[in-house]
């Protein structure tokens, strides 16, 4: 405590200096990082919601929430961001989690002198925290951090009393993308089986991980009593569109057309808005009526 | 000599026909749901009011409105890919030849990439009216209408030049190459991997109504194709030698084109890239029956029907429930059984 006090002290001090001569280069302060660029769509969420946005020069493609965030200088996709690019906007640091690269930019980057920080992919809340946190110790904002999370936290902790009431929980599958072929849908050990599992349901496909196609046939023979997709422009699917095919015809889901779905970047993202993202699953599963209950 | 080798093909065909029967008994049998063969079998049976049904609903819709028009689509897209491919080799003259040659297979990739990345987007009207239907038809006139324009270049007011459309087709291969690699480029995290699963190859689509489609124009082009054997057979003597017999020469190169670049449109509509069949099978059969296209093609069709059946159904039980696309089984499989049919005739000297 008392050393993050000191750090502040001196934070304040050096800034001051910057301020005096103006000639004297930024990258040079040992201080809390003025020129950030995010190469993450979860850590720009995080920056902005920490009321720091000022401080970002340059975002990647993913990084599309909130919609001022699209609006900054571009490095590219993140797994696929430029060098030379992301020098241009001369960083202090660079925010970015593990599978952001290509390995040689990233240690070009390194080797001409950016900070530059990793964190958790891992599709978790865990991660979520860590990421919450570490940025905020970064740009020297501790207190606000522990404040976020204990927001998120909340929602999440909400959903969990919410999901606990029901006697039966669904088995909910989550499809990528279904049309004219075998659809994709979500294993085990990725985002959307985390999410549905904090929602309180139960991931229908098992067997395998990540995204894959299945035959509509073991479509049928997992028995989803929902099916969760992605909203997207031009790309969302009504339920009657979807349970007119064969497969999903044949699921108890398409009994009552319960179909969810969600903005693809608030479910999977991994960002600050994993708590609504949370809430909102269990309540389109579960109903408004038992969130009521559990307070 | 020449009446044996005619009894052996005819003999050849009629094996065929039974191994593909049994083959598709077979796949209506088997499957990621558990349900034995013996009740799947009834429920494809008593559709010919042959025996009363005593099996569950559920059991009576997986094997009707699943299985079975997958079934049904894997002998169609099957038997098109072989037959253009021993088609277009015959025309081409040239063992490399394949329908991907002429432009079809990439022009369909190229429009179906589109309409996965911009469906969204600039194509969304179209999406919006079209919806599910929307990307089998655009590859499929993707496909058609490169073909065109590859048939277009190559010909001159001296006829079509062979040799000129192979440039041709290399060269659109390449434009339409680059067009995925800019769609690719754009797309995002859920579009790459739809399009990635896209160019794998699946039957996974299969519904009576794409099904009947497919058919429709896959059976009218394979059943012409058929009916150009002879012409085809003179063809393999040199051009100036057929036009001698009386073949119309550029006529029938143009009717062969066209029905090839229908049929694996259609085919490449419904389930994706599947590489090796139109390549592979022709070669097969050639190597055993010899090249008279009499029975080169009706061969082909059966054999690429069965060995596209046989895949299919690795594919959807050998890592269950999720499924292996059909384009990385077919070029497993046939890969190294081309490589091994090479090496064992070269040593015999009778490549």
């Amino acid at each position: 405590m008392k050393q993050t006090r000191l750090h502040s002290v001196l934070r304040t001090a050096t800034a001051s200096v910057v301020l005096c001569c103006a000639a004297f280069s930024v990258s040079s302060v040992q201080a809390a990082p003025e020129r950030i660029v995010s190469a993450d769509g979860s850590l720009t969420e995080i920056v902005y919601a920490l009321g720091e946005e000022q401080r970002l020069v340059g975002v990647d493609t993913t990084s599309t929430h909130p919609a001022a965030a699209t609006d900054l200088p571009q490095i590219g996709y993140k797994r696929n961001i430029s060098a030379e690019g992301t020098l241009s906007l001369s960083p202090d640091v660079i925010i970015a989690t593990q599978n952001s690269g290509p390995d040689k930019v990233v240690n070009q980057l390194k080797a001409a002198g950016v900070d530059f920080r990793v964190y958790s992919e891992a599709p978790s809340l865990a991660a979520v925290e860590e990421k919450i946190k570490y940025v905020a110790e970064l740009l020297d904002k501790p207190a606000k951090g522990e404040q976020l999370w204990a927001q998120v936290k909340l929602k999440v902790d909400n959903a969990k009393a919410q999901a606990a009431t029901v006697s039966q929980p669904l088995r909910v599958m989550f499809v990528l993308s279904a049309g004219d072929r075998s659809p994709l849908v979500a294993g085990s050990n990725n985002g959307a089986d985390t999410m549905i599992r904090l929602a309180g349901g139960i991931n229908a496909v098992e067997g395998f991980e990540g995204y894959k196609p299945m035959p509509v046939e073991a479509l049928v023979a997992a028995r989803p009593d929902v099916i969760l997709m992605m909203a997207r422009p031009g790309h969302t699917m009504s339920a009657e569109t979807l349970f007119a095919q064969p497969g999903f015809a044949m699921t108890p889901a398409a009994k009552e057309q319960r179909l969810v779905t969600m903005n693809g970047l608030k479910l999977l993202g991994f960002g600050p808005r994993i708590g609504d993202a949370i809430s909102e699953l269990t309540t389109a599963l579960y109903g408004d009526q038992n969130a009521q209950a559990a307070r | 000599m020449n009446l044996q080798r005619e009894m052996r093909a005819q003999w050849t065909l009629g094996l065929l026909g039974m191994l593909l029967l049994f083959t598709l008994v077979i796949s209506v049998g088997v499957g990621p749901m558990s349900l034995s063969m013996a009740e799947s079998l009834q429920v494809a049976i008593s559709r010919f009011g042959l025996i009363e049904l005593s099996v569950p609903q559920h059991v009576v819709s997986v094997v009707e409105s699943i299985r079975m028009p997958r079934t049904v689509l894997g002998m169609l897209v099957g038997a098109a890919l072989a037959v253009s491919g021993a088609a277009i080799q015959g025309l081409f003259r040239n063992p490399l030849a394949d329908p991907g040659l002429i432009g079809v297979s990439g022009g369909a990739a190229f429009a179906a990439v589109a309409s996965i990345v911009l469906g969204g987007t600039v194509l969304s009207p179209l999406s919006a009216r079209l919806g599910i239907y929307m990307l089998p038809l655009m590859a499929f006139l993707g496909g058609f209408i490169t073909t065109l324009v590859v048939a277009w270049i190559a010909t001159s007011r001296f006829g079509t030049s062979i040799t000129t459309m192979l440039l041709a087709g290399i060269a659109i291969n390449i434009v339409t190459g680059s067009g995925i690699g800019i769609f690719t480029y754009m797309a995002d995290d859920a579009m790459l991997r739809t399009l990635t699963f896209w160019q794998m190859g699946s039957l996974g689509g299969a519904t009576w109504d794409n099904v009947i489609a497919a058919a429709t124009m896959i059976l009218l082009a394979v059943v012409l194709i058929l009916r150009y054997a002879k012409s085809l057979n003179a063809l393999l003597l040199g051009e100036s030698e057929a036009r001698h017999l009386g073949v119309d020469v550029d006529r029938i190169k143009m009717k062969v084109i066209l029905l090839s670049a229908l049929a694996v449109g259609a085919a490449v509509a419904v389930s994706g890239m599947i590489g090796f069949v139109g390549l592979v099978v022709p070669h097969i059969v050639r190597m055993s029956l010899g090249p008279d296209h009499r029975y080169l093609l009706p061969a082909s069709a059966l054999l690429g029907a069965l060995f596209l059946l046989l895949a299919d159904m690795v594919s959807r039980t050998i890592i269950a429930p999720a499924e292996l696309p059909i384009g990385l089984i077919t070029a497993i499989i046939g890969g190294p059984f081309f490589i091994g049919l090479i090496v064992f005739r070269a040593r015999k000297g009778g490549l």
